[in-house]
């Protein structure tokens, strides 16, 4: 299967700390789809989702990148198969949006970040995508919380990646705002075909717009329908307490 | 197209100040006199003794250290995202002090004095440098939370001070003088010899340090950003320690400790370009490093009488406000890392 990302076996551990964050990991991702990431703080979701953007060691088990394990890609090859959104909240003030939108392409420009023709068009055309066209030609210091986030998103794009990972993407954000980051993710999933992989705390957003959800619990982690999940109240409780 | 004329007014500031900084010193040499000496007209010798034997390796040497300390700070600020980070803060530049205090008062104890040697006081602080350098990158290769790394550089840099004070409180006064002269930085006395090695290291560094413009820009949006888009953040990480800590140790070498350059300089840069960009920032930096350390030594030599300032003082009087003002301008200037 094309693009697909497989987890087997996988433990993972946090840096410098013994004790195994999750252990006999097995999930399996497929093209165009959507898969919400749920649990608590601090239970991994941020290490695992890392991981499959191979920004982390695993200790043991394989995360399978077209059949491929991570750890034999490159680097570049890498950077050319998963774009990440990251938590940090990238204020620099030298930096327009334009500018930022634009390392999305440094995988594939030269030594000097020459930016061709395409790459212009396919800047502009993230940022558009993410609505953010007036932004353009902002600082990032001078954005909102929702405009910042579309802009990170738009950079994820640019990357013209078949898999997207965002961690967190709508913390800080309010209703409107988080409605039309989830609308964007469903989109780059059926539209563009990607596999969008993003961890949440918005429950009934993530069974509205993922194909599946990935419930971490201290215990295990669980790749499930939105559809089994609302029968299922043993899960229900594990997530949700209730 | 701001960006260009600024650019060329950047560019054209470096040779007025290169001409009047060989003009101008305790004996003023005319303009007329200069364009005759490069046209092989027949001027005094006396002048053509200062003209070319001691003026223009002297502002030769500022431009080499200007740019030198700029670009070292550039990499510096870019590795650590830390605005006040500069050659300093690794602890090069005190590495370089310790081991020029070992060598001149260790040579002083068994009666040898080697404070004027062309050879020894380079080699002397070379070392040393290279010696931080040496346990910096081992460290580096161990810790590679990139804040550590900075704390460490600072404790190492004040270990190394520390170690020049005991030294000093156990020297003689003669020894202890001449080392002092020392730390007051001076762009003299540098041959044409030393010129060319130490021109021939700023060009390799400044290649270098070029074919990692996309690396450097990537690690400002943080480690795991520049991993994500492909960057092999290691290599580039020791060969920016490497760049910044060779050029800063250089300088230290032949010219003393010559503080402040490589701090201000990318923020003045930054600034003047509105960029983050390093394609902009690497060759900018150079030349307003290069053309501030003329400016400076311009200074240093206005006195009348033969007098002239050490030129640390004068990198300091002018360093330390646009210090000052960078960090009351701290919003705008923290959030350029």
């Amino acid at each position: 299967m094309e693009n697909s990302v497989k987890i087997k076996n996988l433990s993972l551990a946090y840096a410098k700390r013994n004790t195994p964050v999750m252990v006999g990991v097995n999930l399996s991702f497929e093209t165009g789809k959507t898969y919400a990431f749920l649990g608590e703080n601090g239970v991994g979701k941020s290490t695992l989702l890392k991981a499959i953007a191979g920004l982390i060691p695993n200790e043991e088990g394989n995360i399978l990148l077209n059949d491929k394990p991570l750890k034999e890609w490159s680097n570049n090859e890498l950077s050319k198969q998963v774009a990440i959104v990251l938590t940090d909240s990238i204020n620099h003030s030298m930096l327009s949006v334009f500018d930022f939108v634009a390392y999305g392409r440094y995988p594939f420009t030269n030594w000097l970040g020459k930016l061709r023709k395409k790459d212009i068009e396919l800047i502009e055309d993230s940022i558009a995508l993410c609505n953010a066209s007036h932004l353009s030609n902002k600082s990032l210091n001078n954005l909102s919380d929702g405009e910042r986030q579309k802009v990170m998103i738009a950079r994820a794009i640019a990357q013209e990646t078949p898999i997207i990972i965002l961690d967190e993407p709508t913390t800080h954000l309010d209703i409107r705002n988080a409605k039309a980051i989830f609308k964007l993710l469903k989109l780059l999933s059926t539209k563009m075909n990607k596999t969008v992989l993003f961890s949440t705390h918005q429950l009934s957003s993530a069974l509205e717009i993922s194909d599946e959800l990935v419930i971490h619990s201290p215990e295990e982690v669980r790749q499930i329908s939105p559809r089994d999940y609302l029968l299922n109240k043993e899960l229900q409780f594990l997530l949700t307490g209730e | 197209m701001k960006y260009s004329v600024l650019f060329l007014i950047l560019v054209l500031s470096l040779p007025i100040l290169f001409i009047l900084d060989i003009l101008n010193g305790s004996v003023n040499i005319p303009f007329s006199e200069f364009l005759n000496a490069f046209q092989g007209i027949e001027i005094g010798r006396a002048h053509e003794i200062i003209i070319f034997e001691s003026r223009i390796p002297k502002a030769l040497t500022a431009i080499v250290c200007g740019a030198s300390l700029a670009i070292s700070g550039l990499l510096m600020q870019t590795l650590f995202r830390n605005p006040l980070a500069g050659p300093y803060i690794l602890g090069v530049s005190s590495g370089a002090g310790l081991g020029v205090a070992i060598a001149v008062m260790g040579a002083g104890a068994i009666g040898i004095s080697i404070i004027n040697s062309s050879i020894a006081l380079p080699l002397a602080s070379m070392l040393g440098s290279l010696g931080i350098l040496l346990v910096l990158f081992l460290v580096s290769l161990k810790v590679k939370d990139i804040m550590t790394l900075l704390i460490l550089g600072i404790m190492i840099g004040s270990i190394a001070i520390a170690f020049i004070g005991i030294i000093q409180y156990f020297t003689s006064d003669a020894q202890l003088k001449s080392f002092l002269i020392w730390t007051l930085g001076s762009l003299e006395g540098v041959s044409y010899a030393s010129l060319s090695k130490m021109g021939s290291v700023l060009l390799v560094c400044a290649v270098l340090a070029f074919s990692l413009i996309k690396s450097l820009n990537a690690i400002l949006l943080g480690e795991q950003y520049a991993k994500s888009l492909g960057i092999a953040l290691v290599k580039s990480r020791l060969l920016i320690i490497l760049i910044a800590g060779s050029l800063a140790g250089m300088v230290t070498a032949y010219c003393g400790p010559i503080g402040f350059i490589g701090i201000i300089i990318p923020h003045l840069c930054r600034l003047l370009f509105q960029t983050a960009n390093h394609k902009i920032l690497i060759p900018s930096s150079m030349i307003l490093g290069a053309s501030l350390l003329l400016f400076s030594d311009l200074i240093a030599h206005f006195p009348s009488g033969g007098i002239s300032i050490p030129i640390n003082s004068i990198t300091s009087i002018i360093g330390i406000p646009i210090i000052i003002w960078i960090i009351f301008n701290k919003r705008s200037v923290s959030s350029s890392f």
